[in-house]
């Protein structure tokens, strides 16, 4: 035999239907808001991954130009100097022979 | 407010109260989400830099000696060079002071005189022994005995005597003390080895 309802019951009722949609639908968002941070966890994941993969030999190549360049530089810069020295030899010649001369004689020298 | 009034104002206000909701639980993981992922990317960026730091350092241990050598190669390579510039007027030089020698020259008269007193002075005994290169050395510092003796007995006194035996060399003395314990070589070559071991570094870091 149906339950004959009063008007309070049936008011309570569905309160009560509205309160467990209610629920559900903050369940459902919460679900949501795990799959989202779960998916985010993934990626950080992956890009932690993705930088530590390093290419060592392109490093390598890398260093060993470097090095290179600084001995071209060393090369370049101690060229320059030679050329410095050798111009400088080359304006006093003379002055440089001529005091080895009197060095060997002794000349240059107090008694 | 009816009865029916306040019901459907209650309901209205639960389900606008649990959108809000639901809608500030899923705001709430998009912001932590991009959280995670930059803090990710700054972890990751740092251990990148850390990780690379490493492989580059573990690559330049390895290939440091090998350009260590390459640049002392080239720094030996210079000093050489330039050396061998500065030996070539060294060779010419010897090669004028020996020509002045042979030829008798007034200025390698002068200089054997002043190479006689050096030695005398350095050996500073009272009674030192002179040996000459050759037969004319000795003969002119025989005549000059006098004149180096009276230079050196200004600070101290001393007999000088010139050796018979010659030593047939390029020029220049040795100064011998009277009981052998002290010589002084100042012999040309004596000269230019010290010439090549003092005065060229020196040129060469002055130039």
């Amino acid at each position: 035999m149906a339950e004959v309802l009063n008007r309070e019951e049936v008011s309570l009722k569905v309160l009560e239907e509205v309160r467990r949609q209610a629920l559900k639908i903050i369940e459902e968002a919460q679900r949501d808001a795990e799959k989202i941070i779960g998916e985010a966890k993934k990626q950080a994941e992956e890009i932690a991954r993705l930088h530590l993969t390093l290419d060592e030999e392109e490093l390598e190549k890398a260093e060993a130009e470097k090095l290179e360049k600084e001995v071209e530089e060393l090369r370049a810069e101690l060229s320059k100097k030679l050329d410095d020295f050798m111009r400088k030899l080359e304006e006093n010649r003379e002055l440089i022979i001529k005091e080895l001369v009197e060095a060997i004689l002794g000349l240059g020298e107090e008694s | 407010m009816s009865k029916s009034d306040l019901l459907i104002f209650l309901l209205e206000k639960i389900w606008e109260k649990a959108q809000q909701e639901a809608e500030r639980i899923r705001e709430e993981a998009k912001v932590k989400a991009k959280e995670i992922l930059e803090e990710a990317k700054k972890r990751a960026e740092t251990a990148k830099i850390e990780r690379e730091t490493e492989i580059r350092l573990r690559i330049r241990r390895r290939l440091y000696r090998e350009y260590a050598l390459k640049k002392l190669e080239l720094r030996r390579y210079f000093i050489l060079e330039k050396n061998k510039a500065l030996k070539e007027l060294l060779e010419r030089a010897i090669k004028i002071a020996y020509d002045l020698a042979e030829k008798r020259d007034s200025k390698y008269l002068e200089a054997l005189k002043k190479l006689a007193i050096n030695a005398v002075s350095r050996v500073g005994s009272e009674k030192v022994i002179l040996y000459c290169c050759s037969e004319e050395d000795k003969a002119y510092l025989k005549e000059v005995i006098r004149e180096i003796s009276d230079v050196v007995s200004q600070r101290r006194k001393v007999e000088i005597i010139v050796a018979d035996k010659v030593l047939n060399c390029n020029g220049g003395v040795i100064a011998v003390s009277a009981d052998g314990r002290i010589i002084y070589n100042n012999t040309l070559n004596a000269r230019i080895k010290r010439v090549e071991t003092e005065l060229l570094p020196a040129l060469l870091s002055k130039l």
